[in-house]
């Protein structure tokens, strides 16, 4: 039997003892099976345990590496997958009831990309039905119910990644990848305590996976680390022509000499001076410490575009014609949440026209945004403006820590331009509840938020903190 | 005549739950990204109270759309929130038409990321 405080710790940790043979690939997956199915159901985490396959690929990878056919960093290291992602063979939801028993006969592209690396697949993890993209207004909105996170039962681990967000926080998994389209990969991991990376649009493929959006549709990492998600980004990011989105640029996670010069930082006007007062906090903690490695540029303003209806408008037009089946059958009406089962009528109702009005004023909004961001390595601010509300409390009547009326969000238009960013743990807020700082970059940026991040994480302790699940 | 907002004046987009709603991949978001309303004085009502009428009978007219759409799978309380959300939609697509773009001005492309 593992000693439980493995089973936190990160991939780099965790490959750099399998590739020295300090640690079995089986016993460290039988470990974090036998959490996924202990732990995971009361988190509402998991919706399939794919214990057959990942034993069976635990056991290759144990035989492989004592051959001395060593992958990658991430061999041999357990994972879970949002399960709007394909896996052959087992059930793919999308989270919803409609869907709860269909099996695809392929594996998405991560997937396979993961396999090639030598990861092994534990499970599909829960996640907000169709990806949350109809307007959930509470968390109960997944057929398997809400999902916690695990630093607080009474609270949501957030959406629509909620499943990794839940499992990788509670050491239920050694990784897991999720997707975003409006917040879902940095909301999550902010509520849970995690580092989550949005990659820029194209990077990682999505074929394989559930489409909300089109051209909003991302996929990313979510780990116990900053450094982790480097080393997962670097095995599923790539060009696929199954995903005519995907990019031919190289993502390279190799050690790269310090940076001479300190990093450019930028801190967004608006994006914390009015929040919960404890996250104001924390972020204010952040500045200080990023101080130590960065020129710091305050009172940074956004573009002036409406993020918020450009991105309401795509995603709803988009998500009513991705869903037009389950919305012309009226299936919608399977859904768990009761505004899930009518927002997609209102987005079959926005005209051509007015989703093309939204595509073209995206255009100067993205130019403008890139041109900002590239200024600085990252523009800064607070990944949420309070903790995670509880898991019974509706969202249009979520305020119960915050007294501001301007706060400004740099994860909407982050979504709209498709650039990248990443959130890591900063601190606890109320009810023990974590709080974090995002970074957000240049489109291909990748590495360098990493960076910034990883030397964030080597003055900070926050992402070495265990959530209360044993 | 009182200052209002301008079209792109931060109070409307910058509202509270703009961040939770937005990242939450709320799609029709309801509250999030709803308009603040403006101030309104006593020479903008009658011009305001006009675009109320006209953003009224729009609306009216997606509710028949849709309700000849898909009237055997709502009932009648399911159409007084998707009226609230055509609303908003309509609000959003007034947010939009605020940004100044041309003749030429074409959407966003999608699928060349290289090009970003």
């Amino acid at each position: 039997m593992l000693e439980n405080s493995l089973v936190f710790l990160s991939v780099r940790e965790l490959g750099d003892r399998i590739r020295t043979r300090q640690l079995s690939p089986v016993e460290l997956t039988e470990a974090y099976l036998q959490r996924l199915e202990t732990i995971g159901p009361k988190l509402g985490a998991v919706i399939t345990v794919t214990r057959s396959l990942a034993m069976e690929q635990a056991r290759a990878a144990e035989k492989e590496i004592a051959s001395g056919h060593y992958r990658s960093p991430l061999h041999g290291i357990p994972y879970g997958i949002k399960d709007a992602f394909s896996a052959k063979g087992f059930p793919t939801t999308w989270g919803t009831a409609p869907y709860r028993d269909r099996v695809f006969d392929y594996d998405a592209t991560v997937v396979t990309m993961l396999r090639e690396a030598g990861a092994i697949l534990l499970g599909k993890l829960a996640m907000i039905e169709l990806v949350g993209g109809f307007g959930y207004d509470d968390a109960n909105a997944s057929f398997t119910g809400p999902c916690v996170t695990p630093w607080n039962s009474a609270c949501w681990s957030g959406g629509s990644s909620s499943g990794p967000g839940a499992a990788t926080a509670a050491g239920l998994v050694g990784f897991s990848v999720g997707g975003e389209t409006g917040g879902s990969i940095l909301l999550p991991a902010s509520y849970c305590g995690l580092a989550g990376m949005r990659t820029t649009y194209g990077r990682v493929s999505r074929s394989g996976g559930v489409t909300l959006s089109w051209s909003l549709d991302k996929v990313g990492p979510m780990c116990r680390s900053a450094d982790d998600c480097g080393l997962v980004l670097a095995a599923i990011a790539g060009y696929d022509p199954a995903d005519p989105a995907t990019t031919r640029r190289k993502f390279i996670y190799a050690n790269r000499p310090g940076r001479s010069t300190r990093y450019r930082l930028g801190i967004v006007k608006g994006a914390f001076e009015t929040i919960d007062a404890r996250v104001k906090a924390n972020f204010e903690q952040s500045v200080k410490v990023l101080g130590e490695f960065a020129e710091i540029t305050h009172n940074v303003e956004l573009p002036d575009y409406p993020y918020g209806p450009i991105l309401g408008t795509i995603m709803a037009a988009e998500g009513a014609a991705a869903f037009r089946e389950l919305i012309d059958t009226g299936r919608m009406s399977e859904m768990a949440n009761a505004a899930d089962r009518l927002s997609g009528y209102v987005g079959s109702s926005i005209s051509a026209v007015d989703y093309l009005q939204a595509m073209r004023v995206r255009k100067p909004a993205r130019l403008a945004l890139e041109k900002l961001l590239a200024q600085y390595d990252a523009l800064i601010g607070p990944t949420t403006p309070t903790v995670a509300p509880y898991v019974n409390q509706q969202f249009s009547g979520y305020g119960r820590h915050f007294e501001g009326g301007k706060y400004v969000s740099l994860t909407g238009p982050g979504n709209v331009c498709g650039v990248p960013a990443i959130t890591v743990p900063n601190g606890f807020g109320q009810d023990s509840l974590p709080t974090a700082v995002q970074f957000m970059g240049v489109p291909w940026g990748e590495r360098t938020l990493i960076d910034i991040a990883v030397a964030y994480q080597s003055r900070t302790d926050w992402h070495k903190r265990r959530p209360p699940v044993d | 005549m009182a200052k209002r907002d301008s079209p792109l004046d931060p109070p409307s987009r910058r509202v509270f739950l703009l961040g939770l709603t937005a990242a939450t991949g709320l799609s029709v978001v309801p509250e999030a990204f709803a308009a603040t309303p403006d101030p309104v004085t006593a020479e903008a009502a009658p011009i305001q109270a006009a675009a109320a009428g006209k953003a009224g009978s729009e609306v009216d007219a997606v509710m028949a759309l849709l309700t000849a759409r898909y009237d055997s799978y709502l009932q009648a309380a399911d159409l007084t929130a998707i009226r609230h959300g055509v609303e908003r939609v309509h609000r959003n697509v007034n947010e939009l038409l605020k940004v100044p773009i041309h003749n030429g001005d074409a959407p966003d492309s999608l699928f060349i990321p290289d090009g970003l």
